[in-house]
C-alpha cells in the first residue's frame, strides 16, 4: 500500500481539517432546534446561583416550546457548560458551545469577573449575549448582542436611598463586605447622604473582609451607634443569617435590610424571630398578585413541585431568555452566527413589546440594558418573603457614568 | 461605655476559642517539638462535624461537640501515625511540611464534602443577660463555659492523672522515660489526640460565633502561632492569657480603629513581640 503523503493528499486533508468546525457549525445551524448555551457555575459557593440560572433557562425554554416554539414552530433546547471559576475556564466553556455545539446565543458566563470572556466569544461568533450581573462595563462595549435585565450597583442603590428617605429613616449604618461592587455603593451613598441638607444621617460605613464572618465586632460597633436602620450588603445568605442572629443577641431594635441573596429556603432554616421584618431589595421576586408573575410561578411549580420558590437569579435568567427568544422570533432569524443575523436580533430586542414577569413592559436601552420602571422590595413577614412594595426607578438609575448633578436626580 | 463592655465580652468569648486552640498547638510543640500545620484543619473539621450533626442530623449541640472532639481525636491519631511519627527522627522541617500537606488535603476534602459555603452552626441557646449595661448572649455565655470546662479538664488530665504524669515525664526526658519502660510512641499519640480534641472544641466555640467553612482553619492557625509565640513556646498558662488578650484587643481595635484590619493588628503585635521579647512573655530568656 502506498503510504506516501502527496501534496494533493496533504492539501485535501488540511483543507478538510480547517473547514471542519465551520462545516459542523453550518450543519447545526441548518437544523431544526435553536440552541441556547447556558454557561453557569457548578462548584463552591456559586453552585446555588448556577443551579438557579439553569432552572431559569430550562423553564423559559419549556414555556416557549409549549407555546409553539419560535420561528415557525421550531423547538428550542439548552446546551450547558460549566463556567468554572476563572476567565480562562469561562472562555473555554463559551468556545466549546460556540464552536462544537453551534449554539445560537450565550446566556452566561455570569458576573463581572467572567463575563468579559463570554463577551469576547460572543463577539467572535456574532451571538447574542445575556449574562446576569455583567457589570456596567458590559454595556459600555457597544456590542449589539448584549442583553441584561438585572440591576447594577446604581440601579440597586438609588431606589433604596430614596425609599429610606421617604420612610423617614433618620440614621443609617452600612455594614458591607469589602468587594468592588460595595465600593460603588459606598460612593453613591456618601455623595447623597453626606450633603448638608440630607434627611438621612449616615452614621458609619463598616467594612469586613470577604470570606470572614467574624461579625461580632462589626455588629457591636454598628448597634452601638443606635441607628434607625442597618443597611447590610453582605452578598451571602449564610452571612445574613449569622448577622441576624447576632443582631438579635445584641437586642437591636431598629430595622435591617440585606442583599438579594436571601431565599425562602434560607428564611425557612432560621428561627422566625430572627428574620421577622427584615427587608431585601430584589430586582426580581415572586409575586403571585401580578398576572404575568403568577403565570411564571405556575410554570415553576408545575416543573419543580408544589412549594418550590424561584430565586431572583432564576427569574432574571427566565426573563432574559424569554425576551431573547421572542426577539429572535420577531427578527425572523436565530442569527446563525452572521453579522446581519445579529443585527436583526439586536434591532428586534429594541422593538419588542414584552411584559416581564414583574408585570412591566421592558424597554431595552441602546446599550442592551433593560430599563425596568420599578423593582420589588421584599420583607419577611411571619416567616414568608413577601412583596412590601415596588420601588419606582428612573432612567437615571440605570446610568453607568454619573452626571455632575446626579445627586439631585 | 456599652460598646466598650460589649466588645470586651465579644473578645473574651473569641479569645477563649483562641486559647483552647493555642493550647493544642503548644501541647504538641511542648511534648514533641512538632509544629503542626494541620491544627487549623482539625479546628475546621470539628466545626464542620458539629454543623453536620446539629444542622443536618439534629444531634443535640453538646452531644455533637463531644462526638466531634472524639472523631477529630481519632483522626489525629491516624494523622500522627502516617504523617508525624515516621518523620520524627528526621529533620524537623519534614514533619512541618508533611503536616502542611495533610492540611491542604483536608481543605480539599472538606470542600468536596461540604463545598465552600459558609455554614451557620445552630445552638439551642437563645436570649441574653444584661450585666452593668453589657449584653451577653446565652450562646456566648455557654460557649465560654465550655471553654473553661475544657481548660480545667485539660489541667486535671495533665496534672492529676497517671497518663498526664507520664506525659510530663516524656516531655522532660524522652530517653529516660523510654528506659523505664514508657511507651513513648503511645504517649505521643495520646498527646496528638488531646490536641486534636482541643482544636475541635475550639471549633465548637468559635464556629457558632463566626460560622463554619472549609478554609476557616487558615486564619486561626496563624493567630494560634501568634498566641504561642507571644506567650512563649510551650507555656500553657501563657497561651490561655495571651489568647484571651488577643481576642479582646482585636475586638477593641475593631471598635476604635478599623474592623477591616483586625488580623493585620494581631500580626503586627506578633512582629513587635518577636522584636522586643523573642522568647515570649511567659518564658524566661
Amino acid at each position: 500500500m502506498n503510504t506516501q503523503i502527496t501534496r494533493r493528499k496533504f492539501a485535501t486533508l488540511a483543507t478538510s481539517t480547517l473547514a471542519l468546525p465551520y462545516l459542523s457549525r453550518a450543519a447545526f445551524a441548518a437544523g431544526d432546534a435553536i440552541k441556547i448555551g447556558m454557561i453557569a457555575p457548578t462548584e463552591g459557593q456559586a453552585l446555588k446561583d448556577g443551579r438557579e440560572y439553569t432552572k431559569g433557562l430550562e423553564t423559559a425554554i419549556q414555556h416557549v416550546n409549549e407555546t409553539g416554539g419560535i420561528l415557525g414552530g421550531r423547538p428550542v433546547e439548552m446546551v450547558f457548560a460549566s463556567q468554572g471559576t476563572t476567565g480562562e475556564t469561562a472562555r473555554s466553556a463559551a468556545l466549546k458551545l460556540a464552536q462544537r455545539e453551534g449554539v445560537h446565543a450565550l446566556v452566561g458566563p455570569h458576573w463581572a469577573d467572567t463575563a468579559p470572556a463570554g463577551l469576547s466569544v460572543a463577539q467572535r461568533y456574532n451571538l447574542p449575549f445575556a449574562p446576569d450581573q455583567g457589570g456596567m462595563w458590559l454595556y459600555d462595549q457597544g456590542y449589539p448582542g448584549t442583553l441584561g435585565l438585572s440591576c447594577n450597583a446604581r440601579a440597586r442603590t438609588m431606589p433604596q436611598l430614596r425609599w429610606l428617605e421617604e420612610k423617614g429613616i433618620e440614621s443609617v449604618v452600612m455594614l458591607m463586605v469589602d468587594i468592588d461592587y460595595n465600593r460603588d455603593v459606598e460612593k453613591l451613598v456618601r455623595e447623597r447622604w453626606e450633603r448638608a441638607d440630607s434627611p438621612v444621617k449616615l452614621l458609619d460605613i463598616i467594612y469586613y473582609p470577604w470570606g470572614s464572618t467574624q461579625l461580632d465586632t462589626e455588629l457591636t460597633k454598628a448597634v452601638g451607634q443606635s441607628p434607625d436602620f442597618i443597611w447590610a450588603e453582605e452578598w451571602s445568605a449564610q452571612v445574613a443569617a449569622s448577622m441576624l442572629k447576632k443582631l438579635n443577641d445584641l437586642n437591636y431594635s431598629g430595622e435591617v435590610s440585606v442583599t438579594a441573596d436571601l431565599t425562602q429556603d434560607d428564611v425557612d432554616n432560621m428561627p422566625t424571630e430572627l428574620t421577622e421584618g427584615v427587608y431585601s431589595k430584589m430586582d426580581w421576586a415572586p409575586d403571585a398578585s401580578v398576572p404575568a408573575n403568577a403565570a411564571f410561578l405556575d410554570l415553576w411549580t408545575a416543573k419543580y413541585g408544589e412549594g418550590a420558590q424561584p430565586w431572583r437569579s432564576a427569574e432574571v435568567i427566565y426573563a432574559q431568555s424569554v425576551f431573547l427568544m421572542r426577539a429572535m422570533d420577531l427578527a425572523g432569524t436565530e442569527g446563525n452566527g452572521r453579522p446581519d443575523g445579529l443585527e436583526a436580533i439586536s434591532k428586534a430586542m429594541r422593538e419588542l413589546e414584552w411584559v416581564a414577569p414583574t408585570g412591566d413592559a421592558v424597554v431595552l436601552s441602546d446599550r442592551g440594558l433593560g430599563i425596568l420602571p420599578r423593582t420589588p422590595l421584599v420583607q419577611v413577614r411571619g416567616g414568608k418573603i413577601e412583596i412590601d412594595k415596588y420601588l419606582d426607578m428612573t432612567p437615571n438609575d440605570w446610568l453607568a457614568e454619573l452626571p455632575d448633578d446626579w445627586a439631585k436626580l | 461605655m456599652w460598646t466598650f463592655g460589649q466588645q470586651v465580652v465579644n473578645g473574651l468569648v473569641v479569645g477563649m476559642g483562641y486559647s483552647i486552640f493555642a493550647m493544642g498547638l503548644t501541647l504538641i510543640f511542648g511534648m514533641m517539638r512538632v509544629i503542626n500545620m494541620a491544627h487549623g484543619e482539625f479546628f475546621m473539621m470539628g466545626a464542620m462535624l458539629i454543623f453536620t450533626m446539629t444542622a443536618v442530623l439534629h444531634v443535640p449541640f453538646f452531644l455533637a461537640l463531644i462526638f466531634a472532639a472524639a472523631i477529630v481525636a481519632l483522626f489525629s491519631v491516624i494523622f500522627d501515625r502516617i504523617a508525624v511519627q515516621p518523620l520524627l527522627n528526621t529533620q524537623p522541617l519534614n514533619v512541618m511540611i508533611s503536616s502542611m500537606a495533610i492540611s491542604v488535603i483536608m481543605v480539599n476534602l472538606a470542600t468536596i464534602v461540604w463545598n465552600t459555603d459558609t455554614r451557620i452552626i445552630p445552638t439551642p441557646f437563645s436570649g441574653q443577660y444584661t450585666f452593668a449595661g453589657v449584653t451577653i448572649s446565652q450562646t456566648a455565655l455557654v460557649l465560654s463555659l465550655i471553654g473553661i470546662v475544657a481548660l480545667v479538664a485539660l489541667w486535671f488530665f495533665i496534672e492529676k492523672t497517671a497518663t498526664g504524669r507520664i506525659m510530663r515525664a516524656v516531655a522532660q526526658d524522652e530517653t529516660g522515660a523510654a528506659l523505664i519502660g514508657i511507651n513513648v510512641r503511645a504517649i505521643y499519640s495520646i498527646t496528638i489526640a488531646v490536641s486534636g480534641a482541643l482544636a475541635a472544641i475550639a471549633g465548637g466555640i468559635i464556629g457558632p460565633i463566626w460560622s463554619a467553612f472549609p478554609t476557616m482553619g487558615e486564619n486561626i492557625l496563624l493567630k494560634g502561632f501568634a498566641v504561642i509565640i507571644v506567650a512563649g513556646m510551650g507555656s500553657a498558662r501563657g497561651a490561655v492569657l495571651v489568647g484571651l488578650g488577643l481576642g479582646v484587643s482585636e475586638a477593641l481595635f475593631g471598635q476604635y480603629v478599623s474592623t477591616a484590619y483586625t488580623s493585620a493588628f494581631a500580626f503586627s503585635l506578633l512582629v513587635l513581640m518577636c522584636l522586643i521579647r523573642p522568647q515570649g512573655i511567659f518564658k524566661n530568656a
